[in-house]
């Protein structure tokens, strides 16, 4: 394989991407726009239509993520870092040398199956896809399912939001992967054997421990599952809040649970993984120790959650709820501000 | 006073609703101190050093955190009276290890002991006994039994954090019961009719 494959893979998947990326551009304005009419004036009508407008865009981020397994399936077929036979015996002394050292046993290089990257639908920027479909259809069954239209509004505005900041902030469907695209080029279009020995060292230990560890198929997306469905239980909590009503809450903490559930195993399944990947000094990291907090105030909603008839409690755990999605969006864009081990 | 001798399962939920936002704080401060200082770019024994001292600065917290639940866990068992006695003997005990050896031996004693009340609590439940629990329903308090020792090992795991192959066994166990536990508490009457839970 050499780059001008990869660079035809790329070329039709930004073919395709721009026309999704301006579909999902007119279906989220057409909801924000409808949503925003909803509030001034209320129609069964229109209210009727945001549904299927709401269902066209999860299709179309649905498509999205297709798009991008197909593009990372296409990597997987095409590129192995296969290196020359010449340098087997060689190559694989130093991965058993690199085994004694780390706390996971790493694979030997095999000629007949040279390693393959088997890169999983969450990394980069394509995470946002992910994490927001599985919004949309969170924020589906919502809406489906309830009547009030203080949640109805919040999810419809959340989900406007969240698909804009998709298509607008983020390259997703234009320019994929590009941190890994920058990370492989050198290695295809390398001709010199020595030049691939040195590339091969340098990119086989970061395939093992991060793109094939297979705790990337469980740490990462249980944790946008769980912002998925915090962002639903934040919703309902504005609404308990504003409507003071029993079905807020229990549309909250119908959310609440699932949201708990996949944050404690995500968080669970990163400790293995950190110390197998970069052994015990990674404790009060920044990212670590604001999933932590996260986490803790997350414990805090469902402990006061128990005493929710006493005086004064209502109030105090929605406000709790809305805290926990603050904690959220200050726990991911963390990744961004603050230096470590998980900075992007 | 009454309030309290009324309402002290309330009054433990929320004096451990305040230790967990201290904890929250703690860690939020940690983030910004770790940024303004640059520890990412510290040689690794200063960075080993930075780390046992937050660590020396959340064991507080956690040996508080530890006793309330210390406290929750045996209230389920015990009457009031002897539950206060159980709690300063605990707390009492904690001191004068922290005192005699460090925060980590502290930390351990009281972890191990909230996991023996908590096996006992968890026994008691798994046959049938009807215990002090906020939660109705067999599943759902069997399930709280399963996360409150789940996290108290993933804790015990954590302060004697190294790969040894016994820890692997220990961190698995530990988070299985940890999911079994929430999968039950919130979906306990999915599995059976109501008037089996």
């Amino acid at each position: 394989m050499d780059f001008s494959n990869l660079n035809h893979i790329l070329k039709l998947y930004q073919h395709i991407g721009v026309y999704l990326i301006w579909y999902l551009l007119i279906l989220s304005i057409l909801l924000g726009s409808m949503s925003f009419y909803l509030i001034v004036s209320p129609s069964r009508k229109v209210e009727r239509n945001t549904f299927w407008v709401m269902c066209l865009l999860t299709l179309g981020l649905l498509f999205g993520f297709g798009l991008i397994c197909w593009f990372n399936f296409e990597i997987y077929k095409t590129i192995s870092l296969k290196i020359p036979n010449e340098f087997v015996d060689m190559i694989n002394t130093w991965i058993k040398q690199l085994s004694a050292r780390s706390h996971m046993a790493i694979p030997l290089y095999n000629p007949l199956h040279p390693p393959r990257y088997k890169l999983p639908p969450w990394l980069e920027e394509e995470r946002y896809c992910f994490w927001f479909l599985c919004f949309g259809i969170m924020a589906l069954i919502a809406w489906w399912n309830t009547k009030s239209s203080v949640i109805r509004r919040i999810l419809e505005v959340l989900y406007c939001d969240q698909v804009l900041i998709l298509t607008l902030v983020f390259t997703t469907f234009v320019n994929p992967l590009p941190n890994f695209i920058a990370e492989i080029k050198p290695w295809l279009t390398a001709d010199i054997p020595m030049a691939k020995l040195e590339l091969f060292v340098r990119l086989y230990p970061r395939m093992v421990f991060y793109y094939n560890a297979p705790y990337m198929w469980g740490h990462p997306p249980l944790l946008f599952i769980s912002y998925a469905a915090l962002t639903v239980f934040f919703a309902a909590c504005v609404s308990m809040l504003v409507k003071n009503d029993t079905e807020s809450e229990y549309i909250a903490y119908n959310y609440a649970k699932p949201a708990y559930l996949c944050l404690t195993v995500g968080m669970l399944l990163g400790l293995p993984w950190a110390l197998e990947a970069w052994g015990p000094n990674w404790w009060w990291d920044p990212k670590i120790a604001s999933s932590i907090m996260m986490w803790v105030v997350f414990s805090t909603y469902l402990h006061a959650r128990l005493y929710l008839s006493r005086k004064g409690m209502w109030k105090f755990v929605a406000w709790l709820g809305i805290l926990c999605f603050v904690a959220m969006i200050f726990t991911y864009l963390a990744s961004y501000f603050f230096p470590g081990e998980h900075s992007f | 006073m009454d309030d309290i001798k009324r309402n002290y399962d309330f009054w433990l939920t929320i004096a451990s609703v305040v230790v967990l936002f201290l904890i929250a704080i703690l860690c939020t401060a940690s983030m910004f101190y770790f940024k303004w200082a640059q520890i990412q770019n510290l040689p690794a024994p200063l960075k080993v050093q930075y780390e046992y001292h937050m660590n020396e600065l959340a064991s507080p917290l956690l040996i508080a955190l530890l006793v309330l639940l210390g406290i929750c866990i045996p209230k389920r068992i015990l009457s009031l009276k002897p539950l206060i006695g159980f709690s300063i003997a605990v707390i009492l005990g904690a001191i004068a290890l922290w005192i005699i050896y460090d925060w980590r031996a502290a930390l351990l004693v009281v972890i191990s002991s909230a996991i023996v009340i908590q096996t006992i609590v968890f026994w008691l439940t798994l046959i049938g006994k009807r215990l002090n629990f906020k939660h109705e329903g067999y599943l759902r308090r069997l399930g709280s039994c399963l996360i409150h020792l789940g996290l108290l090992l993933i804790c015990l795991d954590i302060l004697l954090l190294s790969p040894l192959g016994f820890l692997k066994i220990l961190f698995w166990t530990s988070s299985f019961m940890v999911i079994a536990g929430l999968i039950l508490s919130f979906y306990g009457d999915i599995f059976l009719p109501k008037r089996l839970l």
